[in-house]
């Protein structure tokens, strides 16, 4: 019983020894840097960017206020439930007491079918990259990633100093890159809420993911 | 994919010109949009060369990529599964399905799965299969096939897509489209809460990470990434870059070619089942590689399709594409990128059509992102047909034809004479007439240019004897 | 800046040959009104590529063969007006004989030589102005292949700007397909005919009197398919507009 894994293998390295010398144009590595962003790449970048894809940003001074402007939200649109990371993942002291504070009864995980009428999913976010308006977060223990998915409503708080102009520049900051991506399961880049313009080409949002996002964004410039 | 002659094929769509002006349209449309939007790039230009260069360098050690990818996700937790052809890559889902007891499940949108006809494999074994991208799932409602690789509903109408909604779905009928997409999330809201398995393909594999890059828009790819307990993706084994920061290049170029955006709204990276101490996830993650041909193409003059990232940015620039749509290449694949990749994938008899279907024009070379030369491409497959004997008796004859009237000046003069006696018979203007035969085809839709009485090399002959 | 050579070899193409001798004899009309002596090597056919698009390539190298017969081996420039030819000759023949120890130098030598009949005026020349006057007006098609094959675009239009008299218009989508293709025209004659039919509604919006162009085989069927709709636009390869204009 043959390997496929072996034969596979074994075609395409036959393959790459017999190809034709023009079989594969351009095949020697060369990385010219070429990606020096344009306007800005901080904060006001990131900001007008992800407003473009609706997201709705707003800005606050500080963690804590980062916290009222959370429970504020949730007075505001009569959110009574949140499915929300663990406070530590977050990172904005305040919020748990802030959230208390405004009624909010709190998730921090469960079995998703009970999560399903939960109307916002609060989250951190590990950075924000300004030239496409991404934030990025990764999974783990107590950040789930159905707060960012399920529910209609995804409130994420960013530290203004963690923007990079862009994913290259994000990705360099880490150093081992790959060590960091791959100490969690699944890492993801937001660019605002879900949509789709499958039907005539026409735009609605929120067809499966949140519909509404929005960005606290504390501190930076 | 189909059996009817793609002549026939190419018919019935023009029968349809309202279908063919939406879909130019819609082509038109994301193209306009690419242009405007590759433009926001620092350097356009010099961030194709890089990406080419990438994915020129990856392919032409694949081998090595594939083998780094599948230790990298083995040590996430990951299963790698490697399958030689269509069937092998079928049985492999279905042993996992059957393994795990799938009886539903939920997919993202994947050309290599439409490519393996997973899905009718999967419905044979009693397991329920939902397509989660909106223009997916409407197709798949309405028993139809998509029409583009990026927009696979291009070509039906809000009020076609109502229909199916209430006949199938039984929703009252609306041809709302914020209404329609209501429909849509709820229905597939219990879809992902139920489904035992989430089958993805695989935008880029991640060489350095062991990581699966799915790119959408709608959120489905981290639907049926996070919710059911079993999760496969199903990886063409070209699509695969060997680091985080080729990456990052790639996604520079991906969306923008694909819908006119700088980012898709979710770019996830997906490195393995879920973590012990995590909650949410699945518990398993399985990757299988898919051959099916691809190795075939490596070691041919073709090899350079093995580029391509399935942006579809060529669809939409082709003025064939735009004329007759996507159904009448009969292919999963349409398109300039589906008429090579298909006679390559699915064998040069089955689609010895394709490859002629173009004009040669270079506009889809232009917008490809990785700058593949589709029109050599093209033309080396025509090659390709001709050598198994696919082209026509009277166009081989013809050539035979041809070539000896070229290869002797004498010949073609006399050649040149009896082009200008059926000119002088006919009128000696236009001809306006039918020409017999397959030559019919030009008169249908053209007057014939009259022969010159004496060509030209007559007459400077002539004008040299005389100075 | 050294002498632009003044000494050009004239690569008819069989279509100019058998159907438009008109259009040859501009061509060295207008570049011998520039001072430039024009040789027509004899016994010239076809450059092969009805053949080599249509995937018969023993074929297209018995005609290409030939055809680097004819031109033998000399420096001189080798003026082509015809994109469609010149691209086959510069991006294909060196494919051709790839592997070929005779005819392989011979064929990467004559691409090297080959250069189109707007190229040539306009950057080897430097001419944009031949001193033209025709009262009409244009709509400029870009051939496929002269424009991304040969990026042939700014030359042409560098001509037209500089004919007194002459109104250049603009067609929607300027630069999308006749739908010609060669072989493609018949073997595939429904979207052929479905391109043209786009293409022939863009420039009758114009208004414009001819459709002007640097490759008969794009101008024939387009003015095929304007002539079978009944419309008194015409077409017109450069070269005979400039001709016209300095007679």
């Amino acid at each position: 019983m043959t390997n496929a894994r072996e034969d596979i293998l074994r075609r395409i390295r036959a393959a790459l020894d017999t190809a034709p010398v023009d079989a594969l144009p351009d095949a020697a590595p060369v990385r010219p840097a070429n990606t020096t962003p344009r306007a800005g790449g901080g904060l006001e970048q990131f900001v007008e960017e992800a407003s473009k894809l609706a997201a709705e940003v707003i800005r606050v001074e500080s963690e804590q206020a980062a916290a009222l402007q959370v429970a504020a939200l949730c007075e505001e649109r009569g959110w009574r439930e949140a499915l929300v990371w663990d406070w530590e993942e977050i990172g904005v002291a305040g919020l748990e007491a802030a959230l208390a504070g405004a009624g909010v009864e709190v998730h921090h995980g469960g079995d998703p079918h009970a999560l399903e009428p939960v109307p916002v999913g609060i989250t951190g976010a590990e950075a924000a990259i300004a030239d496409t308006g991404t934030i990025v977060l990764r999974s783990g223990a107590g950040r789930s990633p159905l707060a960012s998915l399920l529910p209609p409503v995804h409130v994420a708080l960013v530290d203004g100093t963690r923007i990079f102009p862009e994913m290259r520049a994000y990705l360099e900051s880490l150093g081992d890159a790959a060590g960091h991506v791959r100490a969690a399961s699944n890492l993801v880049f937001i660019s605002g809420p879900s949509r789709t313009a499958d039907i005539e080409q026409t735009l609605t949002l929120g067809v499966h993911g949140p519909r509404e996002l929005i960005i606290v964004v504390y501190g930076g410039d | 994919m189909s059996d009817v002659p793609f002549k026939e094929r190419v018919n019935a769509a023009l029968q349809n010109p309202d279908r063919l002006r939406a879909i130019s349209s819609g082509a038109e449309a994301a193209f306009v949009k690419r242009n405007i939007v590759l433009e926001s790039l620092p350097d356009p230009d010099a961030t194709r060369d890089l990406a080419r260069q990438i994915r020129a360098h990856t392919i032409a050690h694949l081998d090595r990529y594939l083998a780094e990818f599948e230790a990298n996700l083995t040590a996430n937790g990951g299963q790698v599964h490697w399958a030689r052809d269509a069937d092998e890559a079928r049985q492999i889902v279905l042993d996992i399905a059957t393994r795990v007891g799938a009886k539903r499940v939920a997919k993202s949108k994947s050309m290599v799965t439409e490519e393996i006809r997973l899905n009718a494999a999967l419905e044979a074994q009693g397991i329920e299969v939902w397509e989660t991208d909106l223009g997916e799932f409407i197709a798949q409602q309405a028993g139809d096939h998509p029409s583009h690789i990026i927009v696979p509903v291009m070509h039906l109408t809000r009020q076609e897509i109502g229909r199916v909604f209430h006949e199938k779905l039984g929703a009252p009928y609306t041809d709302e489209i914020p209404e329609l997409n209501l429909i849509a999330r709820r229905t597939l809201r219990e879809v992902y809460l139920s489904a035992d398995m989430g089958i993805t393909g695989c935008n880029f594999a991640v060489a350095e990470t062991g990581s699966i890059c799915l790119v959408t828009n709608e959120g489905n790819g981290r639907m049926v990434t996070a919710l059911p307990r079993v999760h496969v993706a199903v990886m063409g084994m070209e699509r695969i870059v060997p680091t985080l920061d080729d990456l990052s290049v790639m996604l520079q170029l991906l969306a923008r070619s694909a819908t006119g955006q700088k980012l898709t709204v979710y770019t996830s990276l997906v490195n393995g089942p879920r973590r012990p101490d995590e909650e949410h996830g699945p518990e398993e993650m399985h990757v299988v590689i898919v051959d099916n041909g691809r190795s075939r193409a490596l070691a041919s003059d073709l090899a350079e399709i093995l580029y391509c990232i399935r942006c579809g940015a060529c669809l939409n620039v082709c003025p064939v594409y735009r004329a007759i749509g996507g159904h009448a290449y009969g292919s999963v694949y349409p398109g300039p990128v589906g008429s090579v990749v298909s006679p390559i994938l699915g064998g040069v008899p089955a689609f010895a059509d394709l490859p002629h279907a173009s004009s040669l024009c270079g506009a889809c070379k232009d917008a490809c992102p990785v700058r593949i030369d589709l029109p050599t491409l093209l033309l080396r497959l025509r090659r390709e047909t001709v050598k198994q004997g696919q082209q026509p008796g009277w166009l081989s004859a013809g050539m035979k034809g041809y070539r000896a009237v070229a290869t002797s000046p004498g010949r073609f003069r006399l050649a040149a004479r009896l082009g200008a006696l059926f000119t002088r018979l006919t009128g000696g203007r236009w001809f306006r007439g039918s020409l017999p035969g397959p030559l019919g085809a030009w008169t249908r839709y053209r007057e014939f240019p009259p022969f010159a009485r004496k060509t030209f090399q007559q007459r400077w002959q002539e004008r040299s004897r005389h100075d | 800046m050294p002498e632009p050579p003044r000494n050009v070899s004239l690569f008819v193409t069989c279509l100019l040959d058998t159907l438009f001798p008109d259009v040859a004899q501009a061509v060295v009309d207008v570049l011998e009104a520039q001072g430039v002596t024009v040789g027509v090597p004899a016994g010239q056919t076809c450059c092969g590529q009805p053949a080599f698009n249509a995937g018969y390539w023993d074929e297209a190298r018995a005609m290409a063969r030939h055809t680097l017969d004819v031109f033998g081996d000399s420096d001189e420039p080798v003026i082509i007006p015809s994109g469609s030819c010149g691209a086959m000759i510069e991006h294909y023949y060196p494919e051709l004989f790839k592997d070929d120890p005779e005819y392989g130098p011979r064929a990467r030598a004559l691409a090297g030589r080959i250069v189109e009949f707007t190229q040539y005026l306009v950057d080897v020349l430097g001419v944009t102005d031949v001193g033209a006057r025709v009262d009409a007006s244009v709509v400029y098609h870009p051939s496929c292949h002269a424009l991304r094959g040969l990026h042939i675009d700014r030359q042409p239009r560098a001509l037209l700007e500089n004919v007194r008299g002459l109104r250049v218009l603009e067609q929607a989508n300027p630069e999308t397909c006749c739908g010609f293709g060669g072989v493609f025209s018949v073997k595939m004659g429904e979207i052929s005919g479905a391109m043209l039919h786009n293409r022939l509604d863009a420039f009758e919006a114009t208004g414009a009197d001819w459709v002007v162009g640097v490759d008969v085989s794009c101008l024939m069927h387009i003015e095929g398919g304007l002539r079978k709709r009944g419309s008194a636009m015409r077409t017109k390869h450069l070269a005979l507009l400039l001709a016209e204009g300095i007679r």
